[in-house]
């Protein structure tokens, strides 16, 4: 086959290389022992009772891993009078979006759910006033990539209804159908429960005071690599964001949250 | 890191051979959207089979919090056939953002190339998936189609 002993020299040396390449930067990733299936927080734990000062909420590992303020009259704090139960909820207040996003959440990270199992975050919110905000962002699922924003699947509010946002992983948006208004000035239960897929195998409920208000079935939950610019997506949601994980260009926000969970259900 | 350089320093080089050399603007294909590249003969296999390298570069803007990526393809290429020749190449794609993250991906070409022997005019199409065989082993399908300049 080839030409001169030169050449099938060459030839070897080639398929050395392809070898020793794919050899190199072939190895995989897999879930983490020390990553958690399950968080809940009714902000009433006793870490929060001696230390009025939020650093509380960022104590150790087991507790939240960040915040998000990006502008200065953003600001989230304990609060004692509008709680749904106990004695604490937090309150978390935003201006308006303009010229990047005006953000004011916590964020959950060292989670892990894989692609194949469903996750159910149950968390109830306040939401202050009747002014309009659309694309008010409440919950945000992420998973952590190299390269990428956080690419998942966000739950927003769009017409004042709740809707399931996926542009960070190039889907469109999961709207409700029947026109189900979200409450303000109330205590609010909401419930997201998705069956995690990075192909068109998942699904998402979405329940608004048990009542179910968005169901999609044989989608896309889960992020996947999308040419360079979503790159090294692993099939895990590792960071859950809660409050206003960027608030609508429409108006200020203010918003109250209490007792939220993160579990696997499957 | 330091395997990225052990390729580029010492293994290529030591398959060098002839000094045949293109230039093309592949558009879609192994740099994304699409890049820019320079790939040069460095051997001969058979008659009508050649072995070369290629590097290019491309970029694309994500967002404003991880800025624009850089991306520069280097791939492994070997063709058979004299004027329509069958190739397929094999490489690393090295991908930094303007915010400093790095990603390693691997691209691979199948497919098509026509350059008739002492001219210029090159093409070249194909199937071009990007494997990313780092976090966990997935395939995006993609396809590219170049033209450019032999000398």
């Amino acid at each position: 086959m080839f030409s001169t002993g030169v050449e099938y020299h060459l030839g070897m040396r080639f398929s050395l290389l392809l070898i020793i390449v794919l050899v190199l930067f072939g190895c995989k990733k897999n879930r983490l022992k020390n990553d958690s299936e399950y968080y809940s927080d009714d902000f009433d734990k006793d870490v929060y009772q001696n230390q009025a000062a939020l650093e509380a909420l960022f104590a150790d590992d087991t507790l939240w891993s960040f915040n998000q303020l990006t502008r200065d009259q953003n600001f989230f704090e304990f609060n004692l009078d509008t709680v749904h139960s106990g004695n604490r909820s937090i309150k978390f207040s935003a201006i308006a979006t303009e010229d990047g996003a005006s953000k004011c959440s916590i964020a959950k990270q060292n989670l892990a759910f894989l692609e194949g199992e469903s996750v159910k975050i149950t968390a109830w919110y306040y939401l202050v006033g009747e002014a309009k905000l659309d694309y008010l962002f409440l919950i945000d699922m992420e998973e952590r990539t190299p390269i990428g924003a956080g690419p998942g699947m966000r739950l927003t509010l769009v017409d004042n209804m709740l809707a399931v946002e996926r542009n960070k992983m190039m889907k469109s948006t999961l709207f409700q159908q029947n026109g189900i208004q979200f409450p303000r000035n109330e205590w609010v239960k909401i419930e997201w429960i998705s069956e995690l897929s990075r192909k068109k195998q998942g699904s998402v409920f979405v329940y608004q005071n048990d009542e179910l208000i968005l169901q999609e079935n044989e989608i896309q939950t889960m992020p996947k690599d999308f040419l360079y610019n979503i790159q090294g997506t692993g099939g895990v949601y590792q960071s859950f964001e809660f409050g206003i994980t960027a608030n609508s260009i429409d108006n200020a926000c203010t918003l109250f949250l209490d007792d939220l969970e993160i579990a696997r259900i499957k | 890191m330091y395997k990225i350089v052990v390729i580029i320093l010492f293994i290529i080089p030591s398959i060098c051979k002839s000094q045949e050399r293109d230039i093309y603007l592949e558009l879609a294909g192994s740099g994304g959207l699409g890049s820019i590249n320079y790939e040069k003969k460095i051997g001969t296999f058979g008659g009508q089979g050649t072995f070369s390298y290629s590097g290019g570069f491309s970029l694309t803007p994500i967002d404003k919090n991880n800025g624009t990526v850089l991306i520069f393809p280097l791939l492994m290429h070997t063709c058979l056939g004299k004027t329509h020749k069958a190739e397929f190449a094999i490489g690393q794609s090295f991908s930094i953002t303007t915010r400093g993250q790095f990603f390693l991906k691997t691209p691979v070409f199948i497919g098509y190339r026509y350059h008739k022997e002492d001219h210029p005019f090159l093409f070249r199409a194909g199937y071009s998936p990007l494997i990313n065989n780092i976090t966990q082993f997935s395939v995006q399908h993609w396809g590219g189609i170049s033209f450019g300049y032999a000398f």
